[in-house]
């Protein structure tokens, strides 16, 4: 038995060890730990640069974000100009990245060739079953874009590219381009958190690698899971009229 | 009594909240109480509503709409789709609607038994 047969053994035990690892369980009901915001608030000076915690925006697209700030804080207002209506309103899904820190629940159903991450109403596909992005030319930007993911070892690592620009990361403006790239790296590091490290990479519009860590605790056992929300059927008295969000009363119906 | 609960929830309630839209058409910065009589709580999705009936300052009764926050949001503030029924009679406090009209976002409510009632339709 030559040195390259001996390799060759030793790598296909190690495959089928990797294989066989037990997937964990990730089941239950879980919710964002802290802030839905992916940027944190010091001394509540959030639009402050250097005062909150990124992101590292070049300074075209940090001007661009202070001044959709002032006009995003005015969505609802009747006597502003030019509101700016948050993206998750108008599509009524949040869409990536903010479906890293919502309000809402989270489930992971996790199977060997792929892993849904269920949020609300709407459904991460992440594909673990070794296939590679479609070709260049079969992208389209979208709202949760696409994923891929591998197991290393019991963290589920997921890449999610082709994702809509413009849509906002959090309650502000935060957006990013179609450019950007989106690294999570999920492990359960105790019985009810699990740990999402996140990378985000933007040629477009940020000046490094954005970093940052959310949790997930998971609910009591036996929760049910949240009713999605809807929006824009009957019973929703919100809707976005002339730009901008609008109270319905009832005798106004 | 449920209700027990929902003032044990109180001080939780801005966390649990939901958040498909921004609360930008209230002032955030006023509140404003108001004592009515319900007359219809909506327990409805996205978001729920207590439609009470206010007298104003020529004793005219003036219907009001106080948002609230999703369904599951409240029951898991310990709110029922029953805590409040037609007729009960409370005390709200709410962000009031920057137009004017009659509306609010809830912050908290006390019913005539002292009753004290907590939530929040923001949070995100």
């Amino acid at each position: 038995m030559n040195f390259k047969t001996i390799a060759l053994a030793i790598a296909a035990v190690g495959l089928a060890a990797a294989q066989s690892t037990p997937l964990p369980d990730w089941t239950g009901v879980w919710r964002t730990k802290g802030s839905p915001a992916l940027i944190s608030v010091e001394n509540g000076r959030t639009f402050v640069r250097g005062m909150r915690d990124n992101p590292p925006y070049n300074d075209e697209w940090e001007k661009k974000y202070t001044e959709n700030l002032v006009r995003a804080e005015h969505q609802g207002d009747p006597n502003f100009p030019n509101p700016l209506v948050d993206t998750h309103t108008q599509y009524c899904a949040a869409g990536m990245p903010r479906l890293i820190a919502t309000p809402f629940d989270y489930e992971f159903i996790v199977t060997p060739a792929k892993t849904w991450i269920l949020v609300d109403k709407e459904s991460r596909h992440i594909y673990t079953d070794g296939r590679k992005f479609p070709p260049e030319d079969e992208l389209w930007p979208t709202l949760r874009g696409f994923s891929i993911g591998h197991w290393e070892g019991q963290t589920l690592v997921v890449e999610t590219i082709s994702v809509k620009p413009g849509l906002w990361a959090d309650t502000t403006p935060l957006v990013f381009s179609d450019q950007a790239r989106y690294l999570e790296r999920y492990t359960k590091i105790d019985a009810n958190t699990i740990e999402n490290r996140v990378t985000i990479t933007d040629p477009v519009s940020l000046t490094k690698p954005w970093t940052f860590t959310r949790f997930y605790t998971r609910m009591k056992p036996g929760t049910w899971v949240a009713e999605p929300e809807t929006c824009g059927g009957p019973e929703d008295r919100n809707p976005i009229v002339n730009g901008r969000i609008t109270t319905v009363l009832p005798n106004e119906k | 009594m449920h209700r027990a609960r929902i003032l044990a929830a109180f001080f939780l309630a801005a966390a649990l909240a939901s958040a498909h839209h921004s609360f930008a058409q209230f002032d955030m910065e006023k509140t404003i109480t108001i004592t009515g009589a319900v007359k219809e709580f909506q327990w409805v999705n996205p978001h729920s509503w207590i439609q009470l009936m206010v007298a104003d300052d020529k004793g005219n009764q003036v219907e009001w709409s106080i948002e609230m926050s999703s369904p599951t949001s409240l029951l898991r503030q310990g709110w029922k789709p029953k805590t409040i029924k037609p007729g009960d009679k409370i005390t709200i406090v709410s962000h009031p609607l920057r137009d004017g009209r009659a509306g609010g976002s809830f912050i908290s409510g006390t019913l005539e038994d002292g009753t004290r009632l907590g939530g929040s339709p923001t949070g995100n």
